[in-house]
């Protein structure tokens, strides 16, 4: 009971911190800004992160924190609108939202598909904020007990279960782990002072800053590939859009999909790995199983959007606890955020919880009232959405060009970044090419020296003894986990039907 | 199972190649770097076993590509080159210009460079680019934001330009008061 009124006392301070003007302004930019890029195919979440974060540096931690997590549900939620308006999904978790989103547009449905999926979209969001709520504080304090060892299995288990979760295939996906280890190592090692991979060059004597191997990768590598296809013929839809609000037969009907949408997101949400999009593609996997009628799945059941976006959005969201409660991120987009807690001071891990508990709870705050702002905003400003989609991409990739310039160039004021931007993002391109999926790199970068770190640690206290890792029972779990998770995809029959989900995941 | 055979055509075959080469490259170049031993790692310990690691993985992949036929899907498509060359150098670009001759002419050499890679653009679409582009790269990034660039080659030059632009503004101040 003492538990519960904790955490109420805890989720009303935080809601005293989120509705201050200043933070209700950065969170509705944040959503604004978000859902502008999420409606625009081509541009994804990490790029659109990535981007925006140069102009946060300036905001308090609070502020650049609320704004940036109000850019990724923002990027999910209109990342739905271009499933639904165009068949083009604009975030790769929306990809199952096309199936029945867009024929139920052809339809002329196009209002109630926008409606349901923002109902659920909140629905998802706002239990999932409660869940973070409730199970960071005993996580955080479980993980307050980890010691180097633990810290280390933990990362070896989050870096092969992002590799089993990510489509394409897994030994290519272990691979592009360790190219990201070793990006991660280049710069000065802390332990000897001694430049490592730095090939001379004084710029690099602090690290590749992951802002820069983001952008490479995420933006101008992706820039590249879509300009492989030079004439993109977009089918807007053009009707007017009507009938935005929810009718209570349409809620009625997908009132089961939804809460089993959460359910599922919530709990991949969590894992390592690209959670949104694979609790997408099970929840429509379901709902398609277990519906008494399923004849209208992919002509327009509207419990297929429905389940989907709930899945998607909650999984966004529970995201957040592992990178909040133990310091380590699941995603590509989590990975971003914690690289900006460290630009802004802030070590991550679970102390957070306790040393900065207004920047925290203030954020937790801040994720509900931004799924709400993005109701209010979302249904009425869809007319404006409509004409951002008429923009061909040949004129968005040299704007997004020069935002990518500019931000690199003003991280260190320094033309370094943006020649090591301009490096990367061929070599990144040419992994796309070879089917090497960039998440998984992202993430080894991000913990590329926090590995290291925890090895050394591990092995000293342990006088050189490996068998550390395996003598600790909680470090111990944790490659139980990494063994277990890698020995199911190589099964056979469990990899065809991970080949199945993944189908049409292009 | 195919024959054993060569095929550059794969991208297992090319994504080993990378991992082979970088594992290897990262093994060569940490030989300078002290290894230590287990219980106190040198800076040369964790990555030369992570280049070997790549390398094995890399391997493991370039010969599995020598094997099995590889599905459409598996199979490299075609490179976009055009891009391919133009945009890295169009940052590159960016960034040289950028310290010497100021945002504008380096936004202006940037969109040139980026756009000249896709060829349907209409003249006016091309316009409307360049005016909307230079307007936030100068108004948003360096006025609103204040990120420290020269506007123009010239620092007088640029001097003069804001001038003209404070004197435009000056009855919107009147009227909104600062």
């Amino acid at each position: 009971m003492e538990f519960f009124t904790d955490v109420f006392g805890n989720l009303i301070m935080g809601f005293g911190v989120a509705l201050s003007l200043e933070n209700l302004v950065y969170a509705f930019l944040g959503c604004l800004l978000g859902t502008l890029v999420g409606v625009l195919p081509g541009i994804g979440p990490v790029a659109a992160i990535a981007l925006l974060l140069p102009t946060t540096f300036a905001l308090p931690p609070i502020g650049a924190l609320i704004m940036l997590a109000g850019i990724y549900y923002g990027s999910q939620y209109g990342g739905s609108t271009t499933s639904i308006l165009v068949n083009l999904p604009g975030e790769s978790s929306s990809v199952v939202t096309c199936l029945d989103g867009h024929p139920m547009a052809k339809n002329g449905r196009a209002g109630h598909a926008l409606a349901i999926s923002a109902m659920a979209s909140f629905f998802a969001g706002t239990v999932c904020t409660l869940i973070i709520a409730l199970a960071a504080p005993p996580l955080a304090e479980v993980a307050l007990k980890f010691g180097a060892p633990e810290y280390f299995s933990l990362m070896t288990f989050g870096l092969i279960a992002s590799a089993v979760l990510a489509s394409g295939s897994l030994i290519r996906a272990l691979g592009m782990i360790l190219v990201g280890l070793i990006f991660g190592i280049v710069g000065t090692d802390v332990n000897s002072g001694m430049s490592r991979f730095t090939f001379g060059v004084p710029g690099l004597s602090d690290g590749i800053g992951f802002v820069v191997i983001a952008m490479a990768f995420f933006g101008l590598g992706e820039i590249i590939k879509n300009l492989e296809t030079p004439n993109d013929q977009r089918q807007v839809f053009t009707d007017k859009v009507s009938g935005l609000m929810p009718r209570w037969v349409d809620i009625k009907m997908s009132a089961g999909a939804i809460c089993r949408g959460t359910a599922i997101g919530a709990a991949f949400g969590t894992l390592p790995g690209t959670g949104p999009v694979v609790s997408a593609f099970a929840t429509y996997a379901i709902e398609k199983k277990i519906a008494k009628d399923n004849s209208q799945f992919g002509k327009g059941d509207i419990r297929g959007v429905a389940g989907p976006e709930a899945a998607n959005n909650a999984a966004a969201q529970t995201a957040f606890i592992p990178t909040l409660t133990l310091g380590i991120p699941g995603s590509g987009v989590m990975a971003l955020m914690l690289g900006a807690m460290m630009i802004q001071g802030i070590a991550p891990g679970p102390q957070v919880m306790t040393n900065r508990p207004d920047l925290f709870w203030g954020l937790i705050a801040s994720m509900w009232i931004g799924n709400l702002m993005l109701v209010i905003l979302n249904l009425p400003l869809i007319g404006l959405w409509v004409q951002l989609l008429k923009v061909p991409y040949r004129m968005l990739f040299p704007a997004i060009l020069m935002f990518m310039c500019i931000g690199t160039y003003s991280l260190n004021n320094s033309i370094i970044d943006p020649l090591l931007m301009a490096f990367f993002g061929v070599i990144g391109y040419a992994f796309m090419k070879f089917g090497c999926e960039p998440a998984p790199m992202l993430l080894g970068f991000i913990l590329g020296p926090l590995m290291e770190e925890n090895l050394r640690r591990a092995l000293l206290i342990s006088r050189g003894d490996p068998t550390v890792f395996f003598t600790r029972p909680i470090s111990l779990t944790f490659l139980l986990l990494a063994a277990a998770s890698l020995l199911v995809i190589i099964l056979p029959a469990v990899r065809k039907k991970r080949d199945q989900a993944f189908e049409g995941d292009e | 199972m195919g024959t054993f055979k060569f095929r550059s055509y794969s991208k297992d075959f090319w994504a080993g190649v990378m991992f082979l080469g970088l594992g290897l490259l990262a093994v060569y170049i940490a030989r300078d770097y002290p290894m230590g031993r287990t219980m106190r790692m040198g800076p040369g310990y964790f990555p030369t076993y992570l280049g070997y690691g790549l390398a094995l993985i890399g391997a493991f992949v370039n010969i599995r590509s020598f094997f099995s036929e590889p599905p459409e899907e598996e199979r490299v498509t075609r490179w976009a080159l055009v891009p391919l060359a133009l945009m890295p150098l169009s940052v590159a670009m960016f960034a040289i210009v950028v310290d010497n001759f100021g945002l504008v002419l380096a936004v202006a050499l940037l969109i040139g460079f980026a756009s000249a890679s896709v060829r349907n653009f209409k003249p006016i679409e091309l316009l409307l680019m360049y005016i909307v582009l230079l307007a936030i790269a100068y108004f948003v990034f360096l006025r609103a934001l204040g990120v420290p660039f020269h506007p123009f080659w010239d620092d007088s030059f640029g001097k003069a330009l804001s001038d003209f632009i404070g004197t435009i503004m000056t009855p919107f101040r009147l009227i909104f008061g600062s």
